[in-house]
């Protein structure tokens, strides 16, 4: 069942998925949401999508493509690349870590 | 009740600053045509207007007024969301640095009641209920909003 973008802290946050889902190629906000719920299991709700997106933009690490029709789709950019592999290790140490501990309580 | 959704949820976008929607209201409208518009849609919609409001990037170019200028910027508010001034609405209340007007709050109103309305739930399965995480309540939490930062009328 999709959850909540705020169940799961920062490692949830929108814009991290943002960036993961962009990761794979250019996509307007629809297909952003429908990637993200596949991948995450997280439901990003358009108010906050296009919160994050906008934030994302300024920042640099996302840009517009020419709109096609009224869906524009959105790029990582190099910068946004270099974030989100900036962010990833340390999101996979805290699964990692968060596994081993769960072995270690079933034992 | 989906065509409803969808209506008041495109009517929600003139709560957000003429900056973002010079930008965005056009892809927002698109996206709520594709997207299910459920209650927790117009709640999202509502708290990013009003984060939307706050952010800096999105403020008009003459920025605040401070100071000897309060009494001077009461006399000249405008409705921060649909921005009539005071003397197009019937009542204008004050915030920290907004202004909301009687319609505006009628629209979040309009929002609110909706979660009344039977018909507005799917059909409960009494079996997933059970293992649901509890769902946040649009309701309160919007009202908590208006209460945190609309504290006094004018």
């Amino acid at each position: 069942m999709p959850r909540r973008s705020s169940d799961l802290g920062r490692f949830s946050d929108p814009s991290l998925l943002i960036l993961a889902s962009l990761a794979s190629g250019p996509r307007h906000g629809y297909a952003m949401i429908l990637d993200i719920e596949e991948f995450s299991g997280t439901r990003l709700e358009p108010g906050t999508l296009y919160g994050a997106i906008g934030r994302l933009e300024r920042r640099g690490w996302i840009a517009p493509l020419q709109a096609q029709e009224r869906r524009r789709p959105y790029v990582l950019t190099p910068s946004g690349a270099a974030a989100l592999r900036e962010q990833l290790p340390a999101l996979q140490r805290v699964a990692s870590t968060g596994m081993e501990r769960l072995r270690a309580i079933r034992s | 009740m989906n065509r409803r959704r969808l209506l008041l949820a495109w009517r929600l976008l003139r709560l957000y600053p003429p900056r973002w929607r010079d930008r965005y209201e056009l892809e927002v409208r698109a996206v709520l045509e594709d997207h299910p518009v459920r209650l927790i849609t117009l709640a999202d919609l509502i708290a990013g207007a009003i984060d939307a409001r706050f952010d800096p990037a999105y403020q008009p170019e003459e920025g605040f007024m401070s100071g000897s200028k309060r009494q001077d910027r009461r006399d000249h508010a405008h409705c921060s969301f649909c921005g009539k001034a005071k003397d197009q609405v019937r009542k204008l209340v004050a915030g920290p640095g907004v202004y909301i007007c009687d319609s505006c709050i009628e629209l979040c109103n309009e929002v609110l009641s909706a979660e009344d309305r039977p018909g507005d739930q799917p059909p409960a399965d009494a079996s997933q209920a059970s293992r649901r995480e509890p769902r946040p309540n649009p309701r309160s939490w919007v009202r908590n909003i208006f209460r945190s930062t609309v504290p006094d009328a004018i």
